[in-house]
């Protein structure tokens, strides 16, 4: 399965990464980030980062801290 | 001067009012004034200029007073605050489009001196240069008031139009698409300008905040 896909660095992954974010990538870019993934802690926290900036935005746009916190 | 002026309308209003808790609506007012920061941010990403966005919030939040009855206390109160905002922004540029000719907004600004922003973690090889080390107890963080501020200051580094962008990304949730249209920048354009914004922030809450914790 993983036969075609092309071994691919950090900076690439990094940028498919926050792609993924705004669109579904193609099936060979997927495919290239799921094995440089599974080799690469680096990429998996900097997915697992890029994931928590979504949520920090979202929490921010609903007030930021939880009200018990703000007063 | 404006936040006086709002100050005074808010006074005069609770002298006027006859039924609300005077008490209520003083916390509800010192609310408000809690989410000018975020709302002028809102309104600057929408306008790209700072006078503009001041104007439009202080309509926002006087409207917002002359109706606080329609809040029902079902939504947030800053995304309460934010749908006002949302059409007193429209309105502003429906004013601004029939009052005088669009001019092209450059888009030249974005080439920041600041290093941070141009030169990638990365290694010759494309390689993470210093590796990316996982943050501990994140969730922790969203329950953070002074977390927040400094997201906020990260956001402030960002170049402008890369700023913009995000925060109608991310925050705002509008498609790409659309920004790219609003931003007047080509998708591709568009598109690095949200990547690097990432970047940037991602290392900029780590430098400043999960460091610290770490």
């Amino acid at each position: 399965m993983d036969d075609d896909a092309i071994e691919i660095a950090c900076k690439e992954a990094a940028r498919l990464m926050s792609q993924s974010q705004d669109h579904a990538l193609s099936d060979t870019d997927a495919e290239n980030l799921k094995s440089h993934l599974r080799q690469c802690l680096s990429c998996r926290n900097f997915g697992a980062q890029l994931s928590f900036l979504r949520k920090i935005a979202s929490h921010y746009q609903h007030g930021g801290a939880p009200p018990e916190t703000v007063k | 001067m404006e936040t006086t002026a709002f100050t005074l309308k808010i006074q005069t209003e609770l002298m006027g009012t006859s039924h609300t808790d005077q008490s209520t609506s003083h916390a509800l007012f010192a609310d408000i004034e809690g989410h000018r920061s975020y709302l002028l941010r809102f309104a600057t990403a929408k306008l790209r200029d700072a006078d503009q966005a001041e104007e439009v919030v202080q309509e926002a939040l006087l409207a917002a007073l002359d109706s606080i009855g329609g809040f029902s206390g079902q939504s947030t109160l800053r995304t309460w605050l934010t749908s006002i905002l949302k059409f007193k922004i429209i309105d502003f540029q429906r004013r601004v489009i029939t009052e005088r000719a669009r001019f092209a907004t450059p888009n030249e600004d974005d080439d920041s001196a600041d290093s941070a922003w141009r030169d990638a973690p990365f290694d010759e090889t494309g390689h993470w240069q210093p590796r990316i080390l996982a943050w501990s107890d994140p969730d922790g963080a969203l329950e953070q008031k002074e977390f927040f501020a400094v997201f906020e200051r990260c956001m402030d580094k960002l170049p402008i139009t890369a700023r913009q962008v995000f925060f109608k990304r991310e925050v705002m949730g509008q498609d790409t698409d659309e920004i790219c249209k609003e931003e007047s920048i080509s998708a591709s354009n568009c598109w690095v300008m949200l990547h690097r914004a990432r970047m940037a922030l991602r290392e900029c809450l780590d430098r400043n905040w999960f460091q610290g914790a770490r």
